[in-house]
């Protein structure tokens, strides 16, 4: 009969040292050889728990504790409504669904399986209006009120955008308003760039490198490239507004499988127009593809070497300034692991898996028809991403749901070892074209999240043999 | 009876509507505050019957009460509201945390803040410096896990039992709209930096010993400011210095202690946090009371937020333990709250030395 209260841990040792994971403490510890080898002996069933003197010894230290976890809940799910009623964090208008770029890689080329495509959908302002007044409504204990603007392309929607701007800034009297927009950049010159600055837009530039890479997939619908227009752009801005667009405008490159990473690092480390400091890389995960596509063995070589540079700059050997902004969230990611299994919060009889975000609390995306998504990144043509409309307001038991994704694999989280350290959202899950993920899709990501977490906490222990220990605990971006 | 408008949203509008009942020489006469608020305005002005035109209520009203800016906005509507009300020759009163955050020089003595010290018959220069003095007057604290667990709430609900029963209540407001239901606030040394720890409990012995000399009050609540501990790196809550002059300078007979809301309040947790604090402060626990505001650490922001339940969202989530003894209490749950209060009535009446 299988053990319903087991001792869950993971052990495992790198060149330098022997470690075990434990879940219920959320804490690595240094294992002394002969330990190490008692443990496995019980990991591997060899010896029962009650019979080793380590597990023993450390259980008096309070680590070793029998399961606990009976139910799977997320510590979020209660104050989701309250958040929802009074705190949403960013409201995103999806102002049109047309792009006046046909990009190879796009989210809404059709490469993807039930994805929408550019279609000549807009939102009106009637519906703007509406989606900005529940935001206003639903944002009461918040002294920030950021608002994005997205699409398509939304400077096709330079008229609404304008009329956005001005209601919200009619409306608001104390709060900080915050713009954003995402474009491609071809469309951003003259009278609408100038708008844009007065109103201290958050400006976000797509932009893939050399123009050899940035056109080989962002083209226009006849086929050509848009990189010099967009650099003609970039270039027109730095020269009319420097100091703005030095502070607010950042450049979004997708790392693809169809581009060759090499030249695009060349370019941005040799480039005078645009600062290092910039850039935000985002790299594109095949997943959902109609036609499968994979990175280069040269895409790996360089994020590898770059990888290591990382690596080397966390223990001191080299300097940080050699950090490439391409890895620049895996230096992030190893800080947010340090600092959780430094956390000491023990494991509760209900428990959750880290992530997911609340859904449409801290991005609330409107679609051109007024319907609610959690973000831009899920597919909207799924009813299962709908959280609610301007119409009806939020559909609490769906957005529940979208938190509680760990609840598909309960019984399995009970007893994973990967529990506290498994971040997963419902949109990393690939739905073979089924409505909604069950149980099975889950549990082929969480294979893939449970190596990451082991190659994590295995490369956690080696930087710490190296000397880590993260300088600060604000994040790097 | 001054007619009051309050300028700008806060949560404790909603105690000022709920407990309006309780307010003294004072009425509502509107809420105001910036225009994105409207929505939440017009509802507690609708639950008042009051108008949320701003030039209506000015003109309505005899003071202009500002309250604190909890959320961080911008202060351009602050000076606006004030010079409207100064125009039209209203009284224009502050709470006291708004002093660091306004610049009021140029309205010299046109603005006043909300603080009514308590003063005594017994001369500070008649006392030793360093000797604390014998506080004869039966002393309830309400204290809290820290800011906007319903402390002020339960303070009115206090005082308003005492003195339903016929006692005389001395009254040291944690928050400083306690003034508006007849309180006073507590005093000013109490959070001046440059007094030390050993001072403030020599100087609030002092008063409550004058207090006790007086015999003007049967009772003494005090609402002890902040939270009991620190929230980790968030919030510091002054490591507790409150509480721990107050258990120091005053024999406290009972208290209140105020907790945030617990969705399945469990009896042995309980338990530990009353050991602990009468062990830290030498206060007893005699009630606590499970506030309708939650919170929630941002990890990636070093901030904490707090979340204020509506009632009805309190009454689906809320589980009720029936193991748990009957001086563990809801805000929302109004009777039971009287009866916990009563019993604390009843203990301080038992207590030999408070006879």
């Amino acid at each position: 009969m299988a053990d319903t209260n087991p001792i869950i841990f993971r052990t495992y040792q790198t060149y330098g040292g022997y470690y075990v994971y434990d879940r219920h403490t959320n804490s690595v510890i240094t294992l002394k050889p002969d330990e190490f080898q008692e443990l496995q002996a019980v990991e591997k069933g060899e010896m029962s728990p009650e019979q080793s003197d380590v597990i023993a010894r450390y259980q008096k230290e309070g680590l070793f504790v029998p399961n606990v976890v009976q139910g799977l809940i997320h510590p979020q799910t209660d104050i989701l409504e309250y958040r929802s009623e009074r705190r949403l964090g960013q409201l995103i208008l999806q102002v049109t669904q047309q792009c006046n770029l046909r990009c190879s890689y796009c989210t809404y080329s059709g490469i993807y399986e039930g994805n929408r495509t550019h279609s000549s959908n807009r939102m009106n302002f009637e519906t703007a209006k509406k989606a900005i007044d529940f935001f206003f409504d639903h944002n009461i204990d918040s002294a920030k009120v950021p608002v994005g603007f997205y699409g398509g392309e939304p400077l096709l929607e330079f008229d609404l955008i304008v009329q956005c701007v001005e209601y919200i800034e009619e409306k608001m009297e104390g709060k900080d308003i915050q713009f954003g927009l995402t474009t491609n950049g071809t469309l951003l010159q003259g009278e609408r760039a100038r708008f844009l600055v007065e109103h201290n837009f958050d400006i976000s530039i797509s932009l893939d490198g050399s123009q050899k890479e940035h056109d080989a997939c962002r083209k226009f619908p006849d086929g050509s490239g848009s990189f010099e227009l967009v650099i003609r752009h970039v270039e027109e801005m730095f020269e009319r507004y420097p100091k703005y667009t030095k502070e607010k405008v950042k450049f979004f490159t997708t790392v693809n499988p169809y581009m060759d990473l090499g030249c695009v690092l060349n370019y941005f480390d040799s480039s005078e127009l645009i600062d290092r400091s910039a850039l935000l890389y985002n790299t594109m995960v095949p997943v959902n593809l109609k036609d499968e596509a994979s990175y280069q063995e040269s895409y790996y070589l360089i994020r590898n070497y770059e990888y290591v540079r990382m690596l080397f700059a966390l223990v001191g050997k080299l300097e940080e300034t050699y950090i490439n902004r391409l890895v620049a969230s895996d230096a992030n990611q190893i800080a947010r692991l340090w600092k959780a299994v430094h956390s000491k919060r023990f494991l509760k009889p209900f428990a959750f898996q880290a992530g997911p975000c609340m859904p449409g609390i801290l991005r609330l995306f409107v679609r051109y028809d007024g319907g609610f998504y959690p973000c831009e990144r899920v597919n909207e043509n799924l009813e299962y991403y709908k959280i609610g409309c301007v119409e009806e307001g939020f559909y609490l038991d769906r957005m529940k749901n979208l938190l509680n994704i760990g609840k598909l694999t309960e019984e399995e989280c009970k007893i994973c070892w990967n529990l506290r350290c498994c971040v997963m959202c419902s949109s990393e899950i690939e739905l073979h074209g089924k409505e909604q993920p069950d149980k099975t899709d889950k549990l082929e990501v969480c294979k893939n999240h449970k190596k990451e977490t082991e190659f994590e906490l295995y490369q956690l222990c080696v930087l710490k043999e190296f000397g880590y220990h993260p300088k600060t605990e604000v994040l790097w971006i | 009876m001054k007619k009051t408008m309050v300028f700008p949203y806060h949560p404790d509008m909603e105690i000022l509507t709920d407990q309006a009942f309780g307010l003294k020489d004072a009425s509502i006469v509107g809420f105001a505050s910036y225009q994105e608020d409207e929505s939440i305005i017009r509802e507690l002005n609708e639950k008042l019957g009051n108008s949320s035109n701003l030039e209506e209520m000015i003109q309505q009203c005899d003071r202009v009460l500002f309250l604190e800016d909890y959320r961080g906005c911008r202060k351009e509507k602050y000076y606006e509201v004030l010079e409207k009300a100064i125009a039209a020759g209203k009284e224009i009163v502050l709470v006291p945390q708004l002093k660091k955050e306004l610049d009021l020089e140029p309205y010299g003595e046109r603005c006043v803040f909300l603080q009514k010290e308590l003063m005594t018959g017994v001369k500070p220069s008649s006392l030793k410096e360093k000797e604390k003095y014998p506080v004869e007057i039966p002393v309830v604290a309400v204290m809290g896990l820290g800011k906007h667990c319903n402390k002020f709430e339960n303070q009115i609900l206090m005082k308003k039992m005492f003195e339903e029963k016929g006692y005389r209540v001395a009254w040291f407001s944690s928050n400083p709209l306690g003034v508006l239901f007849g309180g006073n606030t507590l005093p000013e040394f109490l959070f001046e930096e440059s007094v030390s720890f050993e001072e403030k409990i020599f100087r609030l012995n002092h008063l409550m010993y004058g207090l006790s000399r007086d015999g003007a009050a049967d009772v003494c609540i005090i609402g002890v400011p902040e939270g009991v501990s620190e929230f980790e790196k968030y919030e510091y809550h002054h490591f507790a210095e409150y509480a721990l002059v107050i258990g120091n300078a005053v024999p406290v007979d009972s208290s209140v202690l105020c907790s945030y809301f617990l969705r399945q309040p469990i009896e042995s947790e309980i338990d530990n946090i009353i050991r602990h604090i009468y062990e830290k402060f030498g206060i007893p626990i005699d009630m606590v009371s499970i506030g309708n505001a939650g919170y929630q650490l941002l990890e990636e922001e070093l901030d904490v937020i707090y979340m204020f339940f509506k009632e009805k969202y309190i009454k689906e989530h809320y589980v009720k333990n029936e193991e748990l003894s009957n001086f563990v209490v809801g805000i929302w749950e109004k009777e039971k709250l009287q009866i916990a209060m009563e019993k604390i009535l009843e203990r301080l009446c038992s207590n030999a030395a408070t006879v």
